[in-house]
């Protein structure tokens, strides 16, 4: 190369250049070359360098500006080299920091290998007080034994200087967020999974570490789904090195340190909360949880926007958002002031407990005690109360609430049954506490504003529904909607709501609910399911079409479990009804038995609902007129004997009882017993009520009917225009039941005579009953009956036939020949006959009656039809017949004892008739 | 904690006293380089694998960190961030000298292998470029002088004929003549 000899020559050829310099290098060259005074040596270097000046252009223009393009950094592979004692066999990660690398020991047999992480580092010379520092954290981090923090073996620093930590090698390790978002995990398996974190780094801070980098590449999961953490304290060692300057904020991997590290401050292990705190949120949202955007203008301000505009899009439940919140403050004292309380408050989230980080107020812990036991308690109630009266209470309910908390459910039973076993009707006048308390607390929900969805949702349509069930149905309707307007998918809401609607006949409305509910069907849990199966059929029942009513309830009723007795006992219930209605009294009550028996089972003779099914049964007993009245009497006797039991004397379900037995007797003729009753009913509820309420309008219904019966009208007119009245107000104008009363009233306008008033009644009465109830009802027949008459009295007999040939063929054939109602009507279609001296029409009709048990049975029945057979036979010359009639007549009727009457007299006429 | 006010309060006065030569650059030099390492260092390790930075950058840092050039008098700010350059010449020399020795004895180079990306077809090779700055300063210091300011400086063509007080002419001309030497010391090799 260059000598010293050499180096003149160049020298001297710079000098020469200057001439050359920057002309065209042809014309240089080709003068050099004619020169003589430069020497051989220079003249080659200096043709060298006019050449140079050519050949550089582009790539040295290029080269000159962009010589330097970059210092790039690159870890070299080791594989394959040894670190003291150790023979590094395959790399297993690349880090900024450090390599990770799975080695295995030269000198021993042991078989395991293990891993190596290797620091790269760029201190050339590592003073003594850093070796030592390196060590002793080294000591101290191998002391960590948690199974899931990573096995640290040891450390050292190689005889070149270089830090490196023996570990235990994982195997298949993953970081924690690819774990998670391969497995996808739930939500509460990734909040379990940072408890277990938060208990990991709980210990190693009692132990005096603090980690300083957490994140999830240094959390992994082995092959058995275990958690490791891996790289404690590496960051002092770093720190220590570069002490001295600024740290450059990429020391630490800023998307998930804390404030204080990123600014250099004091590291402490809420700093180790922090960055937990972030992992977390950064696996539930799989998004960056922290802003750090531009880290040379630190501003913990951007960080925390982010974090809530993250949490606002994630739209988590809000405790967890406090968790979250409270471990990312900014401040240090601000944040869980132990790894452990964060531990304690994932944990508590977990199991649906108040967490710390939430503001414990009365409304908060009231909410997680309803989440924790999913049935509405009675002790919800009283917590609601204890709300509108002082905080205070509600805690120290709370905590008494947590042991009776198997009490609670049976409790609820109870409350909702009972409210359910009475009538709308009755708890008008009654249940003062639970009203009151209901109303009050219907007031309270709409005053209040309850940030919390889960919680406004739940009361609004817990008092809804309870609202519904003691009939302010407005009222109901209107917190059931706004239930469902909190929350769209509150389904149990729904069907409260649906069958509020199916219970004052708004179908489109019910139907509307029916719907939403259907498009869910699969959201619903399966007991949901089956109320929404009986709001179907309830709504097939109101809309009159019983016999797709029954098949759908027979095929619920195959599809129950036998574990449901509730469901099973309510279904079969309303099959009864479906089969009443439909005037099938006897199978009902078949029915009604086998549901007894379960009742009986499940919930003992003395119950509620025994009581109801009983109830049931006899009133269906009373309709069938060929029932054993012996019978009947024991099963009101049973019920009013239950009923006194569960309720007291006074209570007016006992008040129902009674008239209902009234009734009874009424329809069977024992008009004085029946009176009995209906006056003790009467006691009992104006003990309850005043006289414009609803239950004394049913018992002065039966009382008029005993009197009419009785034949004393005087005062009975008059005091059913009043209960009809209370049925308007109470029922609504077309009301079924207000019908019913009406053509009570009908019937009295007919034994006066009225005709007119009667039909004017009777004629919009019977279209509304028909249209209700159907036109084989027996209401509806039964208006039919007196419109029958009415055209008597009004002398229409061809419409009395008209209507009484189309009656008597649907009574005949839905109601059964041997009932009275059957029997009015044949009789009195063929008074009709009569009057039109269509004789042989009118005995045709009559004398099958005289065969009916019913007559056979009831004199009254008997003498009056029997007579008008004698008239027919005496018109048709049918003397014979017309003779031995009368003959059995006075003998059965009229025998020595017996009172001799109006009808005896007209006997006796016709006898004297016939003897000539 | 380094007081970067002492120091650069070190540097000016030397600076400021009168220039002696070589002798007084290289007290500065003797001073700064060990900081200059140091700050280099870590802006080093802040890079993941694969990660570059230019020596722009690198050589920016160092100046932010040491002193700002406009508080010196003109004088002793063209000596300053000539030593600079001189540092991060160093710097990066010893660096990529350790690395070479560490594998030829064999040992693990933990070291991150600095290496000089040039372009197409003109590789320029870090060391190369070292020696050749070496052997211009025997032939022309100035030459040598620029050289070292034009790769290591962080410095264009014109901030560096600010700092001489020279025309813009006149660096390019220099400039061609130094490269022209680069480029046939390059070629004797």
């Amino acid at each position: 190369m260059k000598n010293n000899d050499s180096l003149e020559n160049w020298k001297a050829a710079r000098e020469l250049f200057e001439d050359y310099l920057e002309k065209p290098s042809k014309e240089s060259l080709a003068n050099i070359d004619q020169r003589t005074d430069i020497a051989d040596d220079i003249k080659e270097i200096l043709i060298k360098l006019v050449n140079a000046q050519d050949t550089s252009d582009t790539q040295v223009t290029q080269a000159d500006l962009s010589f330097f393009n970059s210092l790039e950094q690159e870890a070299p592979d080791l594989t394959g080299k040894i670190i003291t004692n150790y023979a590094l066999i395959k790399r297993l990660g690349k880090g900024g920091m450090s390599h990770v690398y799975e080695a295995k020991r030269l000198d021993s047999d042991i078989q395991k290998h293990v891993a190596i992480k290797i620091l790269h580092n760029h201190i050339d010379e590592l003073n003594e007080t850093l070796k030592q520092l390196f060590i002793r954290e080294q000591q101290i981090l191998s002391k960590l034994n948690h199974p899931n923090i990573i096995s640290f073996h040891h450390g050292g620093i190689s005889a070149s200087d270089i830090p490196f930590l023996v570990m235990d090698c994982i195997t298949d390790a993953r970081p924690i967020h690819e774990y998670c978002r391969n497995e996808k995990l739930s939500q509460h398996a990734i909040i379990e999974a940072c408890r277990n974190l938060a208990d990991a780094l709980d210990y190693a801070h009692r132990q005096l570490v603090v980690h300083k980098d957490i994140k999830p590449s240094n959390i992994l999961v082995d092959s058995h789904g275990d958690l490791k953490i891996v790289d404690f304290g590496i960051a002092t060692f770093q720190k220590i090195e570069l002490d001295g300057h600024e740290l450059s904020p990429q020391i630490y991997t800023p998307d998930f340190a804390s404030p204080e590290q990123i600014l250099n401050q004091d590291i402490t292990p809420a700093s180790d909360i922090f960055s937990l705190t972030a992992v977390l949120l950064a696996l539930l949202t799989e998004q960056k949880p922290l802003a750090h955007t531009n880290i040379q203008h630190y501003q913990a301000k951007d960080d925390e926007q982010h974090i809530q505009i993250l949490l606002k899009s994630a739209n988590f439940d809000n405790d967890l958002c406090n968790i979250i919140n409270k471990g990312l403050k900014i401040n240090p004292q601000e944040r869980y002031s132990s790894m452990q309380d964060l531990r304690n408050d994932l944990d508590n989230y977990l199991q649906s407990k108040p967490v710390s980080a939430s503001k414990q107020t009365s409304v908060y812990l009231l909410k997680k005690f309803i989440q924790r036991h999913t049935l509405i308690s009675f002790l919800f109630f009283a917590l609601m109360i204890s709300i509108t009266v002082g905080i205070y209470s509600v805690i120290k309910q709370k905590n008494q609430a947590q042991h009776e908390a198997l009490k609670a459910k049976q409790v609820t039973q109870f409350l909702i049954e009972s409210i359910q076993a009475s009538d709308p009707d009755l708890t008008k006048g009654q249940d003062f506490s639970v009203k009151e308390f209901l109303n009050n607390a219907k007031v309270k929900i709409q005053e209040s504003t309850f940030q919390d969805r889960q919680l406004s949702t739940a009361l609004k349509q817990t008092i809804g529904t309870a609202l519904s069930k003691i009939g302010q149905y407005k009222d109901a309707e209107n917190l059931l909607l706004q239930a469902i307007k909190t929350d769209p998918n509150n389904f149990v809401a729904r069907i409260h709501l649906a069958k509020l609607y199916i219970e004052q006949k708004l179908f489109d409305q019910a139907q509307k609910q029916l719907n939403y509910l259907k498009t869910n069907l699969s959201q619903l849990p399966k007991e949901n399911r089956i109320d929404y199966q009986l709001a179907q059929v309830k709504m097939l029942v109101k809309q009159v079409n019983f016999k797709q009513a029954e098949n759908s309830i027979i095929q619920l009723i195959s599809s129950l479990d036998s574990n449901n007795t509730k469901q099973i006992i309510e279904s079969k219930s309303l099959y009864a009804s479906i089969l009443d209605e439909m005037g099938r009294p006897q199978k009902a009550i078949d029915v009604l038995n086998e549901t007894l028996e379960l009742s009986h089972q499940h919930f003992g003779e003395i119950s509620t609902t025994s009581a109801q099914i009983t109830f049931r049964i006899a009133q269906l007993l009373s309709n069938i007129s060929s029932a054993n009245w012996d019978k009947i009497y024991q099963t009101f006797t049973k019920t009013s004997e239950i009923q006194t039991k569960l309720y007291g004397k006074n209570h007016p379900i006992v008040a129902k009882t009674h008239l209902s037995y009234g009734f009874s007797l009424r329809a069977s003729g024992q008009l004085d017993k029946a009176k009995e009753q209906a006056l003790i009913a009467k006691k009992i509820a104006l003990k309850n009520f005043d006289a414009s309420h609803i239950l004394v309008a049913h018992i002065d219904v039966l009382l008029t009917q005993i009197s009419a019966l009785k034949g004393d009208f005087s005062a009975t007119v008059d005091l059913l225009e009043q209960a009809i009245a209370t049925y308007e107000r109470h029922y609504g104008v077309n009301h079924i039941e207000t019908n019913q009363v009406k053509t009570t009233l009908a019937a009295y306008y007919l034994k006066l005579n009225q005709g007119p008033k009667a039909l004017q009644i009777l004629q919009p009465l019977y279209i509304s009953q028909k249209k209700q109830l159907g036109d084989f009802n027996k209401a509806t027949l039964y208006v039919q009956l007196n419109i029958i008459k009415a055209h008597l009295i009004n002398k229409d007999f061809q419409e009395a036939i008209k209507v009484g040939e189309a009656a008597l063929k649907v009574s005949q054939e839905h109601i059964g020949k041997d009932i009275n109602m059957t029997i009015g009507i044949q009789f009195n279609l063929a008074k009709a006959y009569i009057e039109l001296n269509n004789h042989p029409k009118a005995i045709a009709l009559i004398e099958p009656l005289l065969e009916t048990s019913q007559l056979k049975q009831n004199s009254m029945f008997d003498r009056v039809i029997s007579i008008e057979l004698v008239k027919s036979y005496l018109a048709t010359n049918k003397t014979e017949r017309a003779k031995q009639l009368i003959e059995r007549l006075l003998n059965k009727h009229y025998g020595a004892d017996q009172k001799k009457d109006a009808l005896h007299s007209t006997l006796i006429e016709l006898k004297n008739e016939l003897k000539p | 904690m380094l007081e970067y006010p002492h120091m650069k309060n070190q540097i000016t006065k030397i600076l400021s006293g009168k220039v002696n030569g070589r002798d007084t650059l290289d007290q500065v030099f003797n001073l700064m380089y060990p900081e200059i390492k140091k700050l280099a260092n870590a802006q080093l390790a802040r890079l993941n694998t694969g990660q570059t930075i230019t020596p722009t950058v690198l050589v920016n840092e160092c100046y932010m960190k040491l002193a700002k050039p406009t508080e010196l008098s003109f004088e002793n700010r063209k000596h300053f961030i000539c030593t600079v350059a001189k540092c991060m010449r160093q710097f990066l020399v010893d660096k990529v000298r350790k690395n070479m020795r560490l594998k030829r004895a064999g040992e693990i180079s933990h070291e991150p292998l600095t290496q000089l990306v040039g372009d197409n077809d003109v590789d320029f090779k870090l060391l190369e470029i070292d020696e050749i700055i070496t052997k211009l300063n025997l032939i022309d210091p100035a030459m040598a002088e620029l050289a070292e300011l034009r790769f290591f400086s962080g410095h264009s063509l014109q901030e560096i004929a600010d700092i001489q007080k020279i025309s813009k002419r006149t660096i390019i001309r220099k400039w061609n003549m130094t490269k022209s030497f680069i480029i046939t010391l390059l070629d004797e090799k």
